[in-house]
């Protein structure tokens, strides 16, 4: 288990974390979420031991991780990069043996990896000859191959196609079940609420939100009613009881609720007329409370 | 270890993969290989001169032993003059009679080179046989009255007031092999410290950077680096070796090769000398190959890469000038900077050759030197951790200082 305790980095004046705290188990996966600037890569190089905190301890199954040997770290950074002028099995076996494989062992599975992620080239293709798609692929495979049993994952899906984002999403889930900690940012909601067990939000350094995606969005409570072609106009769904905002797009109609408890009475108005084509009352979307708690002040 | 030894390797192969690398290597060979072929070439197109010669018959058959010229016997000196029409020979030469005080030596101006100087040091000495013999004197006498008087050189260095004998030592040679090897370190830690610093720019521009230190330590790939790089310079060394190695065993079967050994007097230059070349040219290429090392590791992207070296090849520039000074005497400056780490490793050798330090002085230099390496490689791979994750386009400087309050921030 990964258990990062009270953690602070100072930069000069300015704190770039601030007393952040979060543990991650096995088979867990924990989306790390914020603007840019939070402090997630700041976060990320701690736990790499690329930077120590000044406060604070960061320990993995109990003894602090910076004492330890690395081979058990997985990590894919924000901005990528890879020797262009090696081939896919160089690389590859570079990152495989730096992490702990023997050769042996990397050849015999690299085959697979470049199956599993769809990779179009052959072993012995230079990097600089592939697709920048098939680049990030080979560096995905370099961070996974060897099962890492803490994976770090900085803006994995950015420059990402859907096919790809599913390819890494799969590969992702894949070291979940072998019991991998793991532990990505990403601006995406989407991705974040599909892949997270639990998340982490970040702003100015210092923890806003935490909890399961469910668990968060409980908190804000059911104020969000998406219409399908209610038989209403928009100005009458605006002046209905509890009603705060009404959003249209096309024949589709977002209400924010000041109570949730006002669903019952605007369901009932909204279908007195018969039949519509939807009606969803929900908690706000992840997009929405990101959106809410970076145009909070500052406590 | 292991991961020391894969990013040694990692550095290893890349290089050896790498045209630039293959280049360092092969061309002073190749510069070597014209060199050779160019004399080779001039020395088979060399033909010695061949002159008539119109004389007694004494001299005549003097003469016919010389290979450079060559003489060829004539009846008379209308005979020769018809050869030298018909190019057959380039000069002729008349000698009246044995003990003539003047000959006469007509060249063709289109043929080859016939050296006059020659032909009247042989001329002379047969001249000498003759009168001696004329005179009655023996050829023991006339030997003894040749002998050329013998010079003894005793050199000694002036130390505290005292007279001491220098060692038998060449100084000229040692002097020239001094800054023959500055020269050699100069080419060597300007082509290692750019592959060094340019491996670690494009590792930092690609920004595979991240990805290796979150499994290796930077101080492991820092030594890493080195180590590839050292293997390196070893096996261009050893090669080189080889190579030299074959050149002296074949050195018989290799005339030119052969003279141009003979022309060094190898008795002189000693052990010691040998020692200390060796030692500061280590301590030297490795002292620039880290410092290049940490220069690379402030700048962002390959482009920069030279901009990274130009510290280094300042710093070796005033070594090497410096070390060419030293024969025009050493005065205090130079004297202090051949102590100094950087620049020792070009002066001090360059002042052991002529003389103007003993070995003592010497293992002071090597020391300080040794001692200020493990310093310096220590002190550069920490700093090495701190500039890989620092990224700046306002210059060496600007990124230096970032880098600072990095290294603070990582204490």
């Amino acid at each position: 288990m990964l258990e990062v305790a009270g953690v602070t980095k100072r930069f000069g004046d300015q704190t770039a974390v601030d007393e952040v705290s979060f543990t991650i188990a096995p088979g867990e996966i924990l989306g790390l979420i914020g603007q840019n600037g939070a402090g997630k890569t700041t976060t990320f190089r701690m736990i790499l031991d690329l930077l120590q905190p000044d406060a604070g301890r960061i320990s993995w199954q109990g003894q602090p991780l910076a004492q330890l040997n690395r081979d058990f770290i997985g990590y894919l950074p924000e901005e990528r990069g890879l020797y262009p002028k090696l081939t896919i099995e160089e690389q590859v076996q570079f990152f495989g043996q730096l992490h702990g494989m023997t050769a042996k062992d990397v050849d015999a599975q690299l085959d697979d990896w470049l199956h599993r992620f769809e990779v179009k080239g052959k072993r012995k293709d230079k990097i600089k000859d592939l697709s920048k798609g098939n680049q990030q692929k080979v560096q995905l495979i370099a961070a996974l191959i060897a099962m890492p049993k803490l994976l770090i994952l900085d803006e994995p899906f950015s420059g990402l196609d859907p096919v790809n984002a599913s390819l890494l999403e799969a590969g992702v889930r894949l070291l979940q079940k072998s019991g991998a900690a793991i532990i990505f940012s990403s601006h995406d909601m989407r991705n974040v609420e599909s892949l997270s067990d639990r998340l982490v939000m970040l702003k100015n350094g210092r923890e806003v939100l935490t909890g399961t995606v469910a668990e968060i969005r409980a908190q804000y409570g059911r104020v969000r009613i998406h219409l399908d072609e209610p038989a209403l106009s928009k100005a009458e769904l605006a002046a209905l009881p509890g009603v705060a905002q009404v959003t249209q797009t096309g024949s589709h109609f977002e209400l924010a609720l000041t109570d949730e408890t006002a669903g019952q009475a605007i369901f009932d108005r909204v279908t007195a007329g018969g039949y519509i084509a939807g009606f969803r009352q929900q908690a706000p979307s992840l997009d929405e409370i990101f959106r809410m708690k970076v145009g909070e002040p500052d406590a | 270890m292991r991961k020391l030894n894969l990013i040694a390797k990692m550095v290893f192969r890349k290089n050896m993969h790498s045209f630039s690398w293959w280049s360092l290597v092969l061309m002073p060979l190749i510069a070597l290989a014209i060199i050779g072929g160019i004399s080779w070439y001039m020395d088979q197109t060399n033909q010695p001169a061949q002159v008539a010669v119109a004389a007694p018959a004494a001299v005549r058959a003097s003469l016919k032993h010389s290979s450079d010229p060559k003489f060829q016997p004539v009846t008379s000196a209308a005979a020769g003059q018809k050869l030298l029409k018909a190019s057959k020979v380039d000069g002729l030469l008349t000698v009246a009679q044995a003990t003539s005080p003047s000959v006469k030596l007509v060249v063709r101006d289109d043929g080859e080179t016939v050296d006059p100087a020659t032909i009247k040091t042989m001329l002379t000495a047969l001249n000498t046989q003759a009168v001696a013999k004329s005179l009655g004197l023996s050829q023991a006498a006339l030997a003894q009255m040749l002998r050329p008087t013998q010079v003894t050189v005793k050199t000694v260095t002036v130390s505290d007031g005292q007279l001491k004998a220098a060692a038998n030592k060449s100084e000229g040679l040692k002097s020239i092999l001094a800054l023959a090897v500055g020269f050699l370190m100069y080419l060597f830690l300007m082509s290692y410290g750019s592959i060094v610093a340019q491996e670690i720019a494009t590792e930092k521009g690609s920004r595979i950077e991240e990805s290796i230190l979150a499994a290796i330590k930077a101080q492991t790939q820092f030594y890493g680096k080195l180590l590839g790089i050292a293997e390196l310079v070893g096996v261009q060394l050893g090669a080189y070796a080889v190579l030299g190695g074959g050149a002296w065993l074949l050195r018989r079967h290799w005339p030119a090769l052969n003279d141009l050994l003979r022309l060094v007097d190898w008795q002189q230059i000693g052990w010691s000398f040998v020692l200390v070349m060796i030692g500061f040219f280590v301590l030297g290429i490795l002292s620039y190959t880290i410092l290049a090392a940490l220069c690379g590791s402030l700048v962002s992207n390959q482009e920069q890469a030279g901009m990274a070296m130009q510290p280094v090849l300042y710093l070796a520039m005033i070594g090497y000038f410096a070390a060419l000074m030293v024969s025009n005497g050493a005065g205090p400056v130079i004297n202090v900077m051949s102590y100094l780490p950087f620049l020792s490793p070009m002066i001090m050798p360059a002042r052991f050759g002529v003389d103007q330090v003993g070995l003592l002085q010497v293992g002071i230099a090597l020391a300080i030197n040794l001692v200020f390496l493990l310093g310096f490689s220590i002190f550069a791979a920490r700093a090495y951790r701190a500039n890989v994750l620092v990224y700046s386009d306002s210059g060496i400087l600007a990124a230096f200082k970032k880098s600072r309050s990095v290294a603070k921030a990582q204490r």
